[in-house]
Formats: C-alpha cells, sequence, structure tokens
C-alpha cells in the first residue's frame, strides 16, 4: 500500500457507499475514517482533524446542509459535497454554504480523486496564492495584474479582470454567481446574474478560441462559472 | 246615493295615494262615475246658486279636475263639454244676451278643456313615475334576497339550481346553464323546459364557449329560437345562459343584467372553491409521488453508484496489476452499469412526467450554455462522433428550466449519436426565425422511416425492428418532447432523410430577452 498523502473523513449513511470509498481512495493513499450521521461528524472532525470532509447531502438525521454550515462556523476544512442528480438545484445552496466541490452520483473513481487533489491543492494555494495562474495557453499573472493568451497580452477592463482575478484564485472549483457578483459588485447586486453574463460573455470574447465553445471559462448550469484546472483542461478541436 | 259613495271611495283612493297606481277598469265605468260625479257637482251648483251664488262654475271646475285626476284624459274632456253644457244650460238667465253666452261658454269651454288635459298629463307623469319606482323597488328585493340565498348556499349544484330557477321566475322563459367543468362545458336546464336541449344549441354553446376569449363585451347571439347570453365578471366569462324563447327585449335585458351579473359571480365563487380543492388534492397527490419517486430513485441509484464506482476503482487497478481480460471484464460491468443508471434515469423521468410533476423553474439563460452542458453530459455517447456547432453570437437570451432544456437536448443528441454511424458528423445550429429560437439537432444516420414518424415521440417507441436496432429504452424521444413543452416550446421532425434526420426545437423568445445593456452601461459607469 502507498505512503499515506492525507486523511479523509467520509459522512454517508450508506455503509456500501462508504466501503467502496474506503477500498478506492486508500489505493491512492489516503486514510479514510468514516461517519454515519451529522452529529457524529461535527463531533470527530474537531478531534481528528482531517484533511478533507467527504458529506453527503442526504444524511438521516440532519441535513448536509445544516452540517455545513455549522462546521463553517469554526472550521476551514475542505468540503467534497455528494450529491444525486435530482438535488441539482442544492449544489448551490452547499457552495454558498462553504463546500469546496460537489460531485454527482454516480461518479467514477479516477474523477473522484482528481477533484480532492484539487480542492486539497487549492486550499494551499489559498492560503499561500501563487503569482502566476497557467492553464492551457492562458496565463494570468497576478502580481503584475498581467494576463496573456498565447504570449499576447489579453487587454481587460477593470471588472473583467476582477472577474478572471477571482476565478483564478479558486481555479478549478465552481463560484457561484452570487459570490462573484458579491465580491466584484458588492452584496446588493448578487442577484443581477445579468451582469455576470455579459461579462463573461466579453471575458471570453478575449480569451477562448470558440465563445460558445469555451475551453477556460466554463460555464456550470444554474451554479456558476469556473476557471478550469490545468488536469480538467481539455482543448477541444 | 251611489255618487256620494264613489266619491268617498275616490277620497280615500286620494288620501292613501292608491290613485297613483295604474288602474284597469272596464271602458264604461270610468264614464259612467264622471257622469256620477258630474251629477253631484251640478247638485252642489243648483244648492248654491239657489241661496244666491254666482260662481256656479267652482263646483263644476271640481267635478272637472276630479275627473281628470281619476280617469285621464278622454273622460275628463267630455266632463268638460258636459259641464260647459250644464252651465250654460241650466244656469244661465234665460234674458241673456246669446252672444254674450255663447262667447262666455266659449272661454269656459277652452279653460275647462285644458284643466282637464293638463291635469290628467300630470297625472298620468306621476303615475307612470310611481309604478317605475315601485317596480325598481321590488326588483331590487328580489335582488337582495336572491343575492343571500346564493350567498348561504355551499353547495355548488344546489346554487347553479337555485339560479336557473329565479332567472326562470323573472324572465318567464325557459333556461339553459352552461357550465365549464374540467375542461368540458356542461348544461344544465331548469324546469320550464322539459325536452332535450336540441344538440345544435349545444354546439354553438360549445364553439362560443371555446372563442370566449374573441366574444365582444354584449354579443347577443341566437340559435334556434334560443338566446345565448355570456354571464361574466371581471375576470372575464363564467358561464353560458341560453334563454328560450328568442331574443328579449332592450328593456328586459336592462332589467336582467344585475341578476345576470350576480349569477355570474356567483358561479365564479363556485368555480374558484373548486379550482383551490382541486389545486389542494394534486399537491397532496404530487408530494406523495414526490417522496415515492425520491425512495425509489435513491434505492436503484445507491447500488448502481456503488457498482460504478467500485468498477471505475478496479479499473484503475487492473490497468497497473491485472491482464487484459480482467481489464476487459471491469470495462464491461463498468459500461453496462452507466447504461443501467442511464435507463433508470430516464424510466424515472418518465415517471414523474406521468405523474404530471415537472415543474419548471425559468429564468433567463443563454443557450450556448445549454448546449455545452448537455454537450458534456453525454460525451461519451456522443465520443465517437465529430459535433458541429453553429451558434451565432447574437443569440438572444432564452426564458428556460435549465436542468428540463440541458435534458430534452441530451437525449436528442444521444438519439442522434444512436443512429448515425460513429465516425459521422451530428451538426447543432441555432436561428432566430420568426420571434423564435430554432435548433436543429441534424445526424448523418440512416433517416426515419415515414412509418415511425406518428409515434417518434411516444414513450417505448422505437424505429426498425426491435432486434434490428440500437439498443436503447424508447424513452428519450418522449423525455425531451415533455421537457420542451413545459419550457413552452415544441419539438418536431424538420426532415426524416436521407440523408440523415433533422429534429427542431422551437422555442419562444421572451420579451425582455433584449433589456440589458442599458443596465449594464450604468453599473460600468460607476465602475471603480
Amino acid at each position: 500500500m502507498a505512503d499515506i498523502i492525507g486523511s479523509i473523513l467520509v459522512v454517508d449513511d450508506e455503509p456500501q457507499i462508504r466501503r467502496f470509498l474506503r477500498a478506492g481512495l486508500s489505493v491512492h493513499g489516503y486514510a479514510l475514517s468514516e461517519v454515519a450521521s451529522g452529529e457524529e461528524a461535527l463531533r470527530v472532525i474537531p478531534r481528528d482533524q482531517p484533511d478533507l470532509v467527504v458529506l453527503d447531502l442526504g444524511l438521516p438525521d440532519m441535513d448536509g446542509m445544516e452540517v455545513l454550515r455549522r462546521l463553517r462556523e469554526w472550521s476551514q476544512v475542505p468540503v467534497i459535497v455528494l450529491s444525486v442528480r435530482s438535488q441539482e438545484r442544492e449544489k448551490v445552496r452547499a457552495l454558498e454554504a462553504g463546500a469546496d466541490d460537489y460531485v454527482s452520483k454516480p461518479f467514477g473513481m479516477a474523477e473522484f480523486v482528481a477533484r480532492i487533489r484539487s480542492a486539497l491543492r487549492r486550499r494551499l494555494r489559498e492560503t499561500a496564492p501563487e503569482p502566476v495562474y497557467t492553464v492551457g495557453k492562458l496565463k494570468i499573472d497576478l502580481a503584475r495584474r498581467m494576463v496573456t493568451r498565447d504570449g499576447q497580452q489579453v487587454r481587460l477592463s477593470p471588472k473583467e479582470y476582477q472577474l478572471l482575478r477571482l476565478l483564478a484564485l479558486h481555479a478549478g472549483k465552481v463560484v457561484t454567481h452570487r459570490q462573484l457578483l458579491t465580491e466584484i459588485w458588492g452584496p446588493a447586486y448578487g442577484e443581477h446574474v445579468q451582469y455576470l453574463r455579459v461579462f463573461v460573455r466579453k471575458l471570453r470574447s478575449r480569451l477562448e478560441a470558440d465563445p460558445n465553445r469555451p475551453d477556460y471559462l466554463v460555464t456550470e448550469l444554474g451554479v456558476g462559472y469556473r476557471l478550469v484546472a490545468p488536469d480538467q483542461f481539455h482543448e477541444s478541436a | 246615493m251611489s255618487g256620494a259613495a264613489g266619491l268617498r271611495q275616490s277620497w280615500t283612493a286620494i288620501v292613501s295615494g292608491a290613485w297613483l297606481r295604474p288602474r284597469e277598469l272596464a271602458w264604461p265605468v270610468p264614464y259612467i262615475a264622471s257622469a256620477g260625479i258630474i251629477a253631484l257637482a251640478t247638485a252642489a251648483a243648483f244648492v248654491a246658486n239657489q241661496y244666491g251664488l254666482k260662481h256656479v262654475s267652482a263646483p263644476l271646475l271640481a267635478a272637472v279636475t276630479l275627473n281628470a285626476i281619476l280617469w285621464g284624459v278622454t273622460p275628463s274632456l267630455l266632463s268638460a263639454v258636459l259641464c260647459v253644457g250644464i252651465e250654460v244650460g241650466l244656469f244661465y238667465a234665460p234674458n241673456y244676451d246669446a252672444r254674450v253666452v255663447a262667447l262666455d261658454g266659449l272661454v269656459d269651454l277652452v279653460g275647462f278643456s285644458v284643466l282637464a288635459v293638463v291635469v290628467s298629463d300630470l297625472v298620468a307623469q306621476l303615475r307612470r313615475h310611481a309604478s317605475d319606482a315601485e317596480q325598481r323597488e321590488t326588483a331590487t328585493a328580489n335582488l337582495h334576497a336572491f343575492s343571500r340565498k346564493l350567498g348561504g348556499m355551499a353547495d355548488a349544484g344546489g346554487l347553479y339550481l337555485a339560479a336557473i330557477e329565479h332567472l326562470e321566475q323573472q324572465t318567464g322563459r325557459g333556461i339553459l346553464l352552461f357550465l365549464p367543468d374540467r375542461g368540458e362545458l356542461v348544461v344544465l336546464a331548469g324546469r320550464m323546459y322539459d325536452r332535450m336541449v336540441p344538440e345544435s344549441v349545444q354546439a354553438r354553446a360549445r364553439a362560443l364557449w371555446d372563442d370566449r376569449a374573441n366574444l365582444a363585451e354584449d354579443e347577443e347571439i341566437e340559435v334556434e329560437g334560443w338566446q345565448l347570453q355570456v354571464l361574466r365578471t371581471w375576470r372575464g366569462p363564467t358561464a353560458l345562459l341560453g334563454i328560450a324563447g328568442g331574443e328579449l327585449s332592450e328593456e328586459s335585458l336592462e332589467g336582467l343584467n344585475p341578476l345576470f351579473d350576480l349569477v355570474a359571480v356567483a358561479i365564479e365563487r363556485t368555480l374558484l372553491a373548486r379550482a383551490i380543492e382541486d389545486t389542494r388534492v394534486k399537491e397532496a397527490r404530487d408530494r406523495l409521488h414526490e417522496a415515492l419517486i425520491n425512495s425509489v430513485s435513491h434505492s436503484l441509484q445507491t447500488p448502481l453508484a456503488v457498482i460504478i464506482g467500485s468498477a471505475t476503482s478496479l479499473q484503475s487497478f487492473a490497468s497497473l496489476h491485472a491482464g487484459k481480460a480482467e481489464a476487459e471484464l471491469v470495462a464491461t460491468i463498468r459500461e453496462e452499469a452507466e447504461r443501467l443508471e442511464r435507463l433508470v434515469g430516464k424510466i424515472l423521468q418518465m415517471t414523474r412526467i406521468r405523474a404530471g410533476a415537472i415543474a419548471p423553474k425559468l429564468e433567463l439563460v443563454e443557450l450556448p450554455d445549454i448546449v455545452n452542458s448537455a454537450l458534456r453530459r453525454v460525451r461519451r455517447a456522443v465520443g465517437g462522433h465529430s459535433i458541429a456547432l453553429e451558434l451565432p453570437r447574437d443569440l438572444p437570451m432564452l426564458r428556460l428550466d435549465l436542468f428540463l432544456m440541458e435534458e430534452a437536448l441530451a437525449n436528442l443528441l444521444e438519439n442522434a449519436a444512436k443512429y448515425a454511424p460513429r465516425g459521422t458528423r451530428i451538426g447543432v445550429r441555432a436561428a432566430v426565425e420568426g420571434g423564435r429560437l430554432l435548433i436543429d439537432v441534424a445526424d448523418q444516420g440512416p433517416g426515419i422511416p415515414v412509418a415511425a414518424l406518428a409515434h417518434l415521440f411516444e414513450p417505448f417507441f422505437r424505429a426498425g425492428a426491435p432486434d434490428s436496432s440500437p439498443p436503447g429504452t424508447g424513452l428519450g424521444l418522449a423525455i425531451c418532447r415533455a421537457f420542451v413543452e413545459a419550457n413552452g416550446g415544441t419539438v418536431g421532425v424538420k426532415s426524416v432523410g436521407p440523408p440523415g434526420a433533422v429534429f427542431r426545437i422551437s422555442l419562444p423568445i421572451p420579451r425582455d430577452a433584449l433589456a440589458e445593456p442599458g443596465e449594464i452601461a450604468l453599473s460600468e459607469a460607476s465602475d471603480g
């Protein structure tokens, strides 16, 4: 077995799910602990201090969202939420309550491991941001406030840059409409998704080869936008 | 003596106001009574004259006035002539100059006649007013009583019958009531019309009702001796009324209008009450359905998620440690589990559609986002095909439920990938035409057999022989249609090919789709 590279707490009431996660993740070098309820999770996390929490939204004793909110009152541990497809609208609430990512069941193990790595790395980056973010042909220099594509400098308006910077800081992760609007325009604009759409359209027309089929600035339907991480990047033909 | 009795009677009548009522007496009565009154006045004048009084015309004048009041213009004019004759014949001294007598008589005749006409006309007017007022009062009292009765009725059926009965009483005609009932127009008949309602009248009523949105406010329709009357409230038509015996006069219609309004409101009240009840029942049913579907969905999807997850774990293992056969077996497990998962998902969606549990959450969205998301969803299914997107850059925003529309498109794409050979192209093209947004999904497959066209969007229908066609459920297109329609759009086949089938989704463009640049310019201006 590989060396332990991190500890993960799985919060799920389905024993079969816990079992396959344990088997699947341990192969990749993660030490797993498991609980079956929200109460238990909130009791165990301060004691065990896991590196990451996998939280099922459909827990029997407590809404997964409630667990997330209570956890976020005192802990910044990365949380990946598990949901099912019919709970699409729950994702936004989970992200806004402080989840780092969500994965819909069913999911493949390779994809899941990539999400875990990405969340762990992001947490590192957020505490000590790298000055230059590179994905594909796109380079965002946060220190010099400069964006280049294919070595060519891209001119952006201040708001466009702010938007791109925010997405780059959370690269690989979906940032919800409300989070972007609140951060850039202020809390009063939390519902003005239209603003965001227009700026995303402008950004895409400057960054993407085909703005209708974006490679970098991806829409997560009904949730928000994501600047793809290097390991998520597939350039379209 | 009878004259005195008549006078007393008349006097009582005057004092009580009863004289204002219209009277209908046999024709000789007013004339005989007039004569009686004049005889009485003549006697009075005669007595007065005996005592040396010269003004004998006073009692006669009174008699003419009284007759005008009591009997109207003709008897009072005759009274005037008679009285002048009596005055001239009985009371003028025989030694008077004949010319003076003739002149005096003429003056009196004119005066008496004018008096008779003016007084009888005034009285006739008064009578009319009084009669109108009385009728109005009765009508209002009736209306109030009826309104109270309707207001107190909880049972809709009883209310309808009471309304019909009352209308029959008021109009004296047979009444039919046409009521909307869960999409149908049912007819209720009153007691005054006990035959079958003619089919043509019913058909006309139905046609009228179906076209009620375009009906003029006071449209009157007559069919085979029935007048059809629309009952409406401020919210629009609530029911139709059939009135037997042909068209009603303008006045009687005017009188009936308040009653129609009252009935319309009462009917609307029952319809609204029923709508509320229906909604409550539907909500309860939907909640139950949703709980059931969620529970089934959880029980089916959890094991599949575990199988798929485990298989993918094994795959990453197997690629390192196992041989080709093992790797293939694991890949098979994974692929089949994924297929099953997709199938279960479709069956659950179809169940939701059948249960009427699709509640679209509409928001302004951009089509390219939905197309890209749908392509990502089905990237494994369409991986063997090349995708050609033709989305103009200036597409308008749409008001849609994102996830329903994504699913609808994903199903069309999957369908195209299933029937068109690998390596061919699937085209997705959008265009604005005639105020709608059209999305065409074109493949380079064999096309659609014309025989299959009529059933293509039916659940569990599959084109071609069951064993020869590619594997599938026959649910994709049915789901696609249900979801597109839930978004206010339509989907159909634009071309059956060959070469290739083209499916077309047509979506309404919302009116506020282009109302953004002003707002945005503002926000840029305030940009720090």
